[in-house]
């Protein structure tokens, strides 16, 4: 193998870890700003950007075969499968009134009211 | 030709029940990442966990948090950064045929994995001084309550999982280093050289996402 191609695949894999360490310096310094509760957004899209860099270069799939790619989708659609669903539910359970609350509410119409007799 | 071997043609690495080496090295990729999806799906299952805990117990996690020492978990997240730097590295070496550089680069890899491990060790026993270990002289400052004592499992558990892989992984970077100073490996059979980065890189990214998770939750 020629030494120009070495040369230029070592400068590009440095160049993505230094990338890499310029998000995580990101990262760090974002978690001193207040964000009113959101500064987890900002602090896993960084996290994915980061893992997405490692996958991609790292781990080399960004040249690999396109079966190669499906196999890797697969573990991560399911993750998200997980988290998605799982964090839904969490985030929405006080969204609709409980099987409690529905009972008490009905439990009056439900016990139909006794006729008025005259 | 040191061995002669039905199964396995020791002097390009071309395993019997493969076309050429370009086939054998899809399967194993493929092998790898499959296995690479039961560990993303095992750790998914601890970081679904807990965030759904989280979501409940938004203040005590923050103030579980507040215990850690954020510098550790940020200098850790360099140290292993550095260390798939190498990884990448060797492989790469190995592609163009360089033994000596290969060889040089896991084990630089395996010793900031040996570094990461030690700030860790550090780390935890500053934790069990402060009495954050839920299940040994549990008192840390502040709020006591249940939920924070929830946050420290979760620390414990996930960072200790971690770090059996990085144990896991710093073996292996040896062994395949110790193999390719051999000479086993050149630049058409290197195999078992990228599975081992693909290993050691995911170990990386599982502590990428632990930063944010553990580590950068309360501001300031």
């Amino acid at each position: 193998m020629n030494a120009v191609s070495a040369q230029s695949g070592r400068r590009s894999l440095l160049l993505i870890f230094w990338a890499l360490m310029a998000l995580l310096a990101l990262t760090t310094g974002l978690a001193y700003v207040p964000m009113g509760g959101y500064e987890v957004i900002p602090a896993y899209l960084i996290a994915v950007v980061k893992a997405a860099l490692v996958v991609l270069f790292f781990m080399e799939v960004k040249a690999a075969s396109r079966l190669t790619w499906v196999f890797v989708g697969a573990g991560f659609v399911w993750l998200a499968m997980l988290m998605l669903l799982t964090v839904g539910d969490y985030l929405t359970r006080g969204w609709t009134p409980s099987a409690e609350e529905l009972t008490q509410h009905n439990a009056p119409r439900m016990a139909a009211p006794a006729p008025e007799e005259h | 030709m040191r061995v002669k071997n039905t199964a396995i043609e020791w002097e390009t690495g071309l395993a019997q029940q493969f076309d050429d080496l370009p086939q054998q090295h899809e399967a194993a990729t493929l092998g790898m990442w499959v296995f690479l999806a039961t560990e993303i799906l095992m750790f998914g299952g601890l970081f679904t966990a807990f965030t759904a805990y989280r979501a409940t117990y938004p203040h005590a996690f923050e103030v579980g948090s507040e215990h850690l020492y954020r510098w550790i978990g940020v200098g850790n997240t360099a140290v292993l950064l550095l260390s798939s730097l190498f990884v990448a590295l060797a492989v790469h070496a190995i592609k163009h045929g360089d033994n000596r550089a290969c060889t040089r680069d896991l084990v630089v890899a395996a010793a900031l994995g040996v570094v990461f491990l030690g700030l860790k060790s550090i780390e935890y026993t500053l934790d069990i001084r402060e009495g954050l270990l839920p299940w040994y002289h549990f008192h840390p400052e502040g709020a006591n309550d249940a939920a924070t004592k929830l946050f420290l499992v979760f620390y414990w558990f996930m960072t200790g999982l971690h770090a059996v892989h990085v144990t896991i992984g710093i073996v292996l970077l040896l062994f395949f280093a110790a193999l390719c100073r051999r000479g086993e490996y050149d630049t058409e059979w290197h195999n078992p050289i990228e599975m081992v980065g693909l290993y050691w890189h995911f170990v990386d990214i599982v502590w990428i996402f632990l930063l944010p998770t553990l580590y950068l939750i309360k501001p300031g």
